[in-house]
Order: C-alpha cells, then sequence, then structure tokens
C-alpha cells in the first residue's frame, strides 16, 4: 500500500451568515493515495469545491479554514506555511482545474501567455523557453495549430479548448497533484469524452495523483480508484470505486447511482432523490440527509449518525444502516 | 400668497403620514428602515435637525412686530417664519462685520448693539451670518427635494413605458434621453436657467430637466429586465392587466433604486446649485451665493472667515450625512447583497 | 458590420438634429429675440435700432413659417429662424456674439488652446492618481487602509468643488504663495506655473468620487474565477493586482472615462473663470454675464457635437477590437 499524498483531517471551512458562522465543509477526513485517482462526488452545494480549495488554501473571502483542519500535502503541514511557501506549492506540486473554463481564463490575456506565467512562477527560464513548452503542451493536450492558438484570446476559443488550455496550464509544471473541478460539466457530451481521455492519459504518463470532483457517476467509473461520497458538508460514504458502484449502503448514494438511468440493472430499482441540496445554513441539525431521506425513522432528525464499517475501507455514515447491522 | 408655504408643510406632513401607513405594513420596508437606523442612527438624526429647521422656516403668518421700527408697513404685512420669530433679524444686526462671540465691532472696535449674541459674527450688513446660515437649509432642501420630486414621476413614466412596452415608445424615449445626455450637463443647466429666468421654480425644473435622464435610463433598463422575469410573465399568463403588472409586479421592485437614486441625486443638485450660485444664477439665500458673496473675504487681512465658515459647514454637514445614508441604503436595499445574505 | 457603421452614423446624425431642435426651442421659441436685442443694448433705444440689430444678428424672421411667401414657395420655409439656425449650425457658420460683435468661431479658435492646456493633464493626472489609490485601496481591502481611504473618500465627496477652489487658492496660492493665484501666458515654460494650482486643486476635488468609483470596479474584477486561476497557479496577491485585475479593469474605466473627453475641449466653466484662464469655460461664463445667446447656444452645439462624434468613435473601435461587444 503506497503511502497517502493528501490527507485531510476534520477539515472545516465556514461562511458567516446572518445566523452566526457556518461550515459549509464539516468534519471532513479524507485521505487519497500518490498516484490513484479519488472522486469526490455529491449534488451541487455539497462543499465539494470547498473542500479542495481548502486543500489550496483558497477559499473565498469572507470563508475560512477554521483552526483544528488537518491539511497535510506530501506530509507537509500545509495551514501553517508561510504565504509564499505556500505560493511555491501552487501550480507547482499541487494545481488545479476549474470548474467553468469559460470564466476561468483571463479574458484580456492570451492564452499562450496565461500558461507561461504557470511556468515562469515556478521556474527560471527565459519567455522563449517557456513558450517552446507551451507550445509542446498544446500539441500534447490536443490543440490544433499550437502556433496560432498561442496568441489567441480565451472568448475566441471554444468550451473543450479553453478547457484543454485549463489542462495544459495546470499540468505544466507536472504538478504531484492535479485537482480536477468538475472537468467537464460545461462542455457537450463528445467533448467530455475527448477531456476524460485526456486526463486519463496524462495521469498513465505523468503518474499524477488526481482529486477529481464530479456529480457525474458515470465520470467516476471511468478514472476513480476510490470514491468518496459528500451530502450537505459531510462525508455520508466512501469506498473503491467497484464497491461503491455496486453495493452502495447510503440512502443518499443509492439516490445518486439511481439518478442515472443506464444503471437500472443493479435491480434495486430507480429511487431517484426528491428536491436539491438545501442552502447551508437550513442543513438540519442530526443527519444532514433526513430532510430528503427515504428511510427516515427516530434519531435521524436529532442525532448525528454513526460510522458503520463494511471492511476494506468501505464506510458509511448512516442511522438505518448502524440498526440494520445492529439486529 | 401666506397659505402656500403653510400647504406645502400640511400637504409634506400629510405625505409623511401616508408614507408611514404604507411602509408600516410592509415588513421588507420596516426591517431595512430598522437597519438603516441601527446603522446610520447619528446622520438620520442629523437629517431630521435640517428638516425641523427648513419646517420651521417654512410655517410663516403675518402679524407680531416686524421690527421696533413699527411706522414700517411693508415689513408688517410680510409673513414672517418660526425662525424669522426667534432671531428677529431686523433688530437683531450689527452695523457691519463683527467677529463670532464678539463685543466689539471687527473694524473700528465701536461696541456691538448685541454683544457677544452672534454665534458665527455677522457680515458685512451686519446681518447675523448664523441666522442667514439656518434660512440656506430650507433652500437646500427645497433644489433637493423639489427638483427630485419632479424627477422621479417623469422618469419612472418614461422609463417603464420604455420598457414595458419597447418598440416606438422605447425609440421616441430613447432618442430623447441620447439628446439630452449628449449635451454636457452644466452647460445644458446654464442654458435652461438663462432662458427661463432664476427663480426657485426655474431653477428645479432646469435641475429636473437635466437630471431625469440618468434615473431614466436605469429604470428602463431595469424594467426591460423585469418584463422578462418569471413571475411577470405569469401574470401575464393569468390575463393580469398592463397597469396591474406594473403596478404590483414592476414599480414594488423598482423602489429600492427610487430610494437610492433620490439619496444620490439630493447630494448631486445640492452641491451643483453653488456652482450656479457662483456664474451667478443660482438661488437667492443660498448657501451657495453665500460662499460665493464670501470668497473675496478670504483676501482681506486680517482674514474674514465665518461668513465661508457657516454656509460650508452646514452644506458639508448635510451632504455628507445624506451621503453615508445613501451608501448605506445602497448596501441594505441593493439586491445583490441581499441575496448574498440569506 | 457595414451596415452597423452607417447605422450608428445615421443615429448619431439624428441626435444632432435633436439637439439643435432643442436648443432652437430654447434660445428661439422660449427667449423671445425682441427680449435679446433689449438685453443686448440696453432699454432706451428707439424701435428701429433694435430692427436694426436684430438684422445684423439674424434674429428678424419668422420662427417657423415665412406667412410673405406663399404656401408652395421654399421661400416659406427657409426665409425663417428654424432653417436658417439648422443652416448656420450644420456649415459651422455661427455669426457674431451678441454682446460685442466678436466673430465666434474667432473667439472658439482662441480658447480651445487655453482650455486644452488645463483640462488635458487635469483629466489625466485625475485619472492616474483615481486609478493608482483605488487600486492600493483594493489591494488592502477589508483592512484598515482600505476603511481609511474610504472614510476620507466620503468626506471629500461632500465638499463642493467650489470649496475645494477657495479654500486651495487661499491655502496654497495666498498663504504657502507657492504658485501664483491667477492668470495665464501663452509661454510654454511660463503657463505651468500658472496652471499648476488649478492642476493641483482639481486632481483633489476629483479624488473622492473616482476613488471610490473604481474601487467598486477592481472589487468586483477581484471576484471574478480568472482571479482564482491566476492564484492557484501561484501568483502572489501584488502580481494578480496589477497582471490580472488592473488590465481588465481599466477597460470598463477607460470606456467610461473616454466619454468624457470631448467635454474637455469646451474646458472647465468654474476653473477657467475662476483661475483667469482665457478659454472656452471662461468664455462661456462671460456669455452667461453678458446675456450673450449666440456666443452660449454656440459653446452647446459644439459641445453637443464632440460627445455624439466620440459616442460614435467608441462604439465602432469596441466593435471592431472586441467580438463579445459585437454579439451583444
Ligand atoms: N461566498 C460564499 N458565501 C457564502 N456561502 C458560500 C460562498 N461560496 C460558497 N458558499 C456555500 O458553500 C457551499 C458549498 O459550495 P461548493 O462550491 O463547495 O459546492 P459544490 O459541491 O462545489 O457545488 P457545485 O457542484 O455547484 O460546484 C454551498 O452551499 C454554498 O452555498
Ligand atoms: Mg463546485
Amino acid at each position: 500500500m503506497s503511502r497517502a499524498l493528501v490527507e485531510l483531517q476534520n477539515l472545516k471551512v465556514t461562511f458567516p451568515t446572518p445566523q452566526g458562522r457556518v461550515a459549509v465543509v464539516d468534519d471532513v477526513s479524507i485521505s487519497l493515495e500518490e498516484g490513484k485517482v479519488l472522486a469526490l462526488v455529491g449534488e451541487s452545494g455539497c462543499g465539494k469545491s470547498m473542500t479542495a480549495l481548502a486543500l489550496m488554501r483558497l477559499v473565498p473571502k469572507p470563508g475560512r479554514i477554521e483552526d483544528g483542519s488537518g491539511i497535510r500535502f506530501n506530509d507537509i503541514d500545509v495551514p501553517t506555511l508561510s504565504v509564499p511557501e505556500m505560493r511555491a506549492l501552487r501550480g507547482n506540486e499541487m494545481s488545479m482545474i476549474f470548474q467553468d473554463s469559460m470564466t476561468s481564463l483571463n479574458p484580456v490575456v492570451r492564452v499562450g501567455d496565461q500558461v507561461v506565467e504557470a511556468i515562469r512562477l515556478h521556474e527560471r527560464i527565459s519567455y522563449d523557453a517557456a513558450r517552446k513548452r507551451v507550445l509542446e503542451l498544446f500539441e500534447r493536450v490536443g490543440i490544433p495549430d499550437p502556433e496560432q492558438r498561442f496568441s489567441t484570446y480565451p472568448h475566441l476559443l471554444s468550451g473543450g479548448l479553453k478547457q484543454r488550455v485549463m489542462i495544459s496550464m495546470a499540468v505544466a509544471t507536472r504538478p504531484r497533484l492535479l485537482i480536477a473541478d468538475e472537468p467537464t460539466t460545461a462542455l457537450d457530451v463528445t467533448v467530455q469524452a475527448q477531456i476524460l481521455e485526456l486526463l486519463r492519459e496524462l495521469k498513465r504518463e505523468l503518474g499524477t495523483t488526481i482529486l477529481l470532483i464530479t456529480h457525474d457517476l458515470a465520470v467516476v467509473n471511468e478514472l476513480a480508484d476510490h470514491v468518496v461520497v459528500m451530502y450537505a458538508g459531510k462525508v455520508v460514504e466512501q469506498a473503491e470505486r467497484r464497491t461503491l458502484l455496486t453495493s452502495a449502503r447510503h440512502p443518499y448514494t443509492e439516490g445518486l447511482l439511481g439518478a442515472i438511468p443506464q444503471r437500472g440493472e443493479r435491480g434495486k430499482g430507480l429511487n431517484e432523490i426528491e428536491g436539491v441540496v438545501p442552502p447551508p445554513d437550513e442543513w438540519p441539525a442530526g443527519c444532514r440527509f433526513s430532510s430528503r431521506c427515504n428511510q427516515l425513522f427516530a434519531p435521524c432528525r436529532d442525532n448525528a449518525p454513526p460510522e458503520v464499517s463494511f471492511g476494506e475501507g468501505h464506510v458509511a455514515w448512516c442511522h438505518a444502516l448502524d440498526k440494520g447491522a445492529g439486529s | 400668497m401666506v397659505w402656500l408655504p403653510n400647504m406645502i408643510v400640511v400637504a409634506l406632513l400629510a405625505g409623511a403620514f401616508i408614507l408611514f401607513r404604507t411602509v408600516r405594513r410592509n415588513r421588507f420596508w420596516t426591517e431595512s428602515i430598522a437597519r438603516l437606523w441601527r446603522r446610520r442612527r447619528f446622520s438620520l438624526i442629523i437629517i431630521g435637525l435640517y428638516l425641523a429647521v427648513a419646517l420651521l422656516d417654512t410655517i410663516s403668518w403675518v402679524g407680531g412686530s416686524a421690527s421696533e421700527n413699527a411706522s414700517d408697513v411693508v415689513a408688517a404685512h410680510k409673513p414672517r417664519s418660526v425662525i424669522d420669530r426667534i432671531f428677529q433679524p431686523d433688530s437683531f444686526m450689527e452695523i457691519s462685520y463683527s467677529e463670532p462671540f464678539a463685543d466689539v465691532g471687527f473694524y473700528g472696535e465701536q461696541p456691538l448693539a448685541h454683544p457677544g449674541k452672534h454665534i458665527l459674527g455677522t457680515d458685512i450688513l451686519g446681518q447675523d451670518v448664523f441666522y442667514r446660515s439656518l434660512k440656506g437649509v430650507k433652500i437646500a432642501l427645497l433644489i433637493g427635494g423639489l427638483t427630485t420630486l419632479i424627477v422621479i414621476p417623469i422618469a419612472l413614466i418614461f422609463g417603464l413605458a420604455a420598457g414595458y412596452f419597447g418598440g416606438r415608445v422605447d425609440d421616441v424615449v430613447f432618442f430623447v434621453m441620447s439628446t439630452l445626455a449628449s449635451i454636457p450637463n452644466l452647460l445644458l443647466l446654464i442654458a435652461l436657467i438663462i432662458v427661463l429666468g432664476t427663480g426657485p421654480v426655474q431653477v428645479c425644473v432646469a435641475l429636473g430637466v437635466t437630471g431625469w435622464v440618468g434615473f431614466c435610463r436605469l429604470t428602463r433598463g431595469e424594467t426591460l429586465k423585469l418584463r422578462e422575469a418569471d413571475y411577470v410573465q405569469a401574470a401575464k399568463a393569468l390575463g393580469a392587466s398592463h397597469l396591474r403588472i406594473i403596478t404590483r409586479h414592476i414599480i414594488p421592485n423598482l423602489a429600492h433604486l427610487i430610494v437610492i437614486t433620490f439619496a444620490l441625486q439630493f447630494t448631486g443638485l445640492v452641491l451643483a446649485e453653488t456652482v450656479l450660485a457662483y456664474l451667478g444664477i443660482g438661488l437667492d439665500g443660498s448657501w451657495g451665493q453665500m460662499i460665493d458673496q464670501a470668497r473675496n473675504e478670504l483676501s482681506r487681512s486680517p482674514v474674514i472667515w465665518w461668513n465661508l465658515a457657516g454656509a460650508t459647514v452646514l452644506l458639508f454637514t448635510l451632504v455628507l450625512c445624506v451621503n453615508l445614508c445613501a451608501d448605506a441604503l445602497r448596501d441594505i436595499l441593493d439586491p445583490r447583497t441581499r441575496k448574498e445574505a440569506q | 458590420m457595414f451596415a452597423y457603421i452607417v447605422r450608428r452614423l445615421a443615429y448619431g446624425a439624428v441626435t444632432v438634429l435633436g439637439v439643435l431642435l432643442l436648443l432652437f426651442v430654447l434660445f428661439f421659441a422660449i427667449a423671445d429675440p425682441d427680449d435679446i436685442a433689449r438685453q443686448a443694448i440696453g432699454e432706451r433705444a428707439s424701435a428701429e435700432v433694435y430692427e436694426q440689430w436684430k438684422v445684423n444678428h439674424g434674429y428678424d424672421k419668422p420662427l417657423v413659417i415665412n406667412a410673405e411667401h406663399g404656401v408652395l414657395e421654399p421661400g416659406r420655409y427657409t426665409d425663417t429662424l428654424l432653417f436658417e439656425h439648422y443652416r448656420s449650425m450644420l456649415t459651422f457658420d455661427f455669426g457674431r456674439s451678441d454682446a460685442d460683435d466678436v466673430p465666434i468661431a474667432e473667439r472658439l479658435r482662441q480658447g480651445a488652446l487655453p482650455s486644452l492646456s488645463l483640462t488635458l493633464p487635469l483629466f489625466a493626472l485625475s485619472l492616474v492618481v483615481g486609478v493608482f489609490f483605488a487600486l492600493l485601496v483594493a489591494f488592502f481591502r477589508d483592512t484598515y487602509v482600505d476603511f481609511a481611504v474610504l472614510v476620507m473618500c466620503m468626506l471629500a465627496m461632500s465638499v463642493a468643488s467650489l470649496i475645494y477652489i477657495i479654500a486651495g487658492q487661499y491655502l496654497i496660492g495666498l498663504t504657502l504663495k507657492w504658485f501664483p493665484i491667477s492668470g495665464f501666458d501663452a509661454d510654454p515654460a511660463l503657463v505651468i506655473r500658472f496652471l499648476a494650482l488649478p492642476i493641483i486643486i482639481g486632481v483633489i476635488a476629483s479624488f473622492g468620487g473616482d476613488v471610490r468609483l473604481y474601487r467598486t470596479v477592481f472589487i468586483e474584477e477581484t471576484n471574478k474565477d480568472y482571479v482564482r486561476t491566476a492564484r492557484a497557479k501561484g501568483c502572489g496577491d501584488a502580481r494578480v493586482m496589477v497582471r490580472h485585475v488592473l488590465r481588465n479593469a481599466l477597460i470598463p474605466i477607460l470606456t467610461s472615462v473616454v466619454l468624457a473627453i470631448p467635454f474637455l475641449f469646451v474646458g472647465s466653466l468654474l476653473f477657467e473663470n475662476f483661475f483667469g484662464i482665457p478659454g472656452l469655460g471662461a468664455i462661456t461664463v462671460e456669455a452667461i454675464n453678458g446675456n450673450d445667446f449666440s456666443t452660449l447656444r454656440t459653446m452647446v452645439y459644439i459641445s453637443a457635437l464632440l460627445f455624439i462624434v466620440a459616442q460614435i468613435l467608441t462604439d465602432i473601435s469596441y466593435t471592431l477590437a472586441d467580438p463579445r461587444v459585437r454579439l451583444s
């Protein structure tokens, strides 16, 4: 078993609201092994992006990472790093592909120069040398006609090309950890497949560890080794990919699986979850999923769900499962 | 014409009462006002003081002794306001300049008629500067308030019509707006006043004509957006009349814009009047005029500063308080920050 | 594209005609030519003198319809004040001043240079100072620096510009005696000394409002996604501000500021008059004081015309430069 590259211990990210600070990421503990792909799954608003941003210490103001959150990256204690040390890590050892490639590139800087900047921030090489590297990268990530694309502006590129630029920017420094935040959400289906293929190749070639954020279980099936399911700021279930996709236990995960029709062969029937994730200040006490759960019973509303282990790293947090295991 | 200013006071108080009644029933507005009060208590109190002074300066009647010189028939038949009656300006004066709280005149050292009583001294004609500055309050509020009362209905009607109905109406309104907007504000203002003449109503109309464009453009844009909003479309589908959609669904959603614009426009107008006063086309007795008259007194030696200070400080305080409230209001009422707070 | 430019030009032309119509209503229909004549030569002249003056200054025709001509004669419509007004303005044949008979075109030529020599540096300096401080404040946002500067801006915004001028002239000119308090000289070496005071005061007077406005733009820009990308690459805060935020924020700032450029030609009424700079602003103030309607309406027309032209140029250059604008 290889060692953990990323280790989150009781991570807590809070935002102020009129009712006081609420935790949008609450007590999240995840560990990610070197060279593996970990998928973070959940609906919109579950705190997936915030978890990733916390890892890079990029939580936007007025949000904040609470004291007592453990973030270890490559055996470095991230919260105690100085600002310059953190800067040296970002974009160099760990880098991120953002959710919305439409707005994540600077509209008034040539795309090539944006990638050049990513390289030259961390390596002392000349502009021309960096430019050559960028052209090779563009070639590698499948951007046609790199010379010409180098000096165009983002709004002239299609969504797929923009995402390729983002990817080349993220891998330009050969980071040890690549965070991909819903890298395919904004794209149409054929382009999605191409981008996934590209990520898979890059992982194989560079051996990069990937933290993949998605709400699409098909993407999980394509790429992930290990899956962590989040709901309303909490981890509700985690397991190896195969285990999770075939024998998920938590009602929320089952709901998510049910939400994709091609998994009908699982024989459990479709049990789609009704409604959407409520905003953070309306999250229930007790089990956060209790307001939407279809297997609700007495303790769910008031008590935090217990941890239930099924072996081989398959863990879920649910009252219903606890009762099931106990009887 | 004794009754006119007093009627205005009655109308204003009645308007304020109706506004209070309507606002009290609406939770959003009562909460916003409570938040404004918490954040800008001090400014609101000061604005209240200004309003009180202006009201006291408007309530007026004939009678009582205007001056010790009882044979002055004209003066005796002029209506005088509460402020006039408190200060008795006809007798509460000196020969010429005197320093604040002075016992003797500024030039010549002759003893004053009211030693130590002129908080801000007296001007070249011996008038009490504090009294004159207080008289400026009404004029400032008139410029800001009357103009805004002219501007908001016009801008609202045209902006709503253009935004809601679009098409020809929109073309015409847009053309009028772009025509007016292409003339520098100050020049247009001057041209209007020169042609219309100087006087409170003329100046306010001129300020109104130059001032409505910005607000109209805002209303038009906002209405365009609201027209496409789901609930407006739904109301339309249910067969609601245009009038009902506009009054029930669109105007309430423009209300916060109206309030913010009112506050911002107010300060702009009061400040603009000083420029007009400098150009000699301002209002009689305004702070701008006092400042303009006082500017040459600074180069005298020794310096005569109190004349300038009186008007400047009152003007600055009023504008600052309104600016502060406008700022807070923008925070409180802005839908963007409102949404984030949810 | 071509169609757009044609449409834009046509709309600009229509706006010019609209401005002229407004001026006609103001200066001919509302202001009575008889009044103008009386104000120009005094109350007690004989009727013939008034008539002669009106003939000399082109106020002697009927307003819109000349009944002396038959219904079908063109003279019925062309031999009128309305037509004459449009003709003279559109052909830049401005005629003579109502007050002292000096050709207005001559005045404009003489006044443009002094005006520009004041407003251009004032404009550029205000912009640079405003953007610089706004950038600084945006960099230190949510700290005490930010708070202090915002309070300062709020205070500065609440002071009337007339007060800035009076106080500035008194403090810097009279008390400290750094610069002459007013005057102008055509010699470029000397003129700087005369312009320094109004420029300093002008920059201070516009500081508060500018910084607050630009700060809002900067803060809005720092909340955008590309800023997060830059930080994720490892950019430091200062680099993010200068390399990424500034570049983007300058676009909206410049767009709003470009439209103020035509007004620079017309000068500044307040500053020129106050500091004795013989520019177009001072000429306008003179026209106001002398009831010189012909000069006044020419000034209004010229500034509106410049504004409309500038607007067309910016619109067209934006559509040429930025395909995003063209789509919307
Ligand atoms: N600036 C902010 N202020 C207050 N709350 C915020 C802010 N940004 C995010 N949140 C809250 O944090 C929660 C988690 O957001 P996050 O972006 O991590 O969700 P996500 O799981 O990535 O969802 P998505 O699939 O939409 O990206 C959300 O419920 C959101 O309401
Ligand atoms: Mg997200």
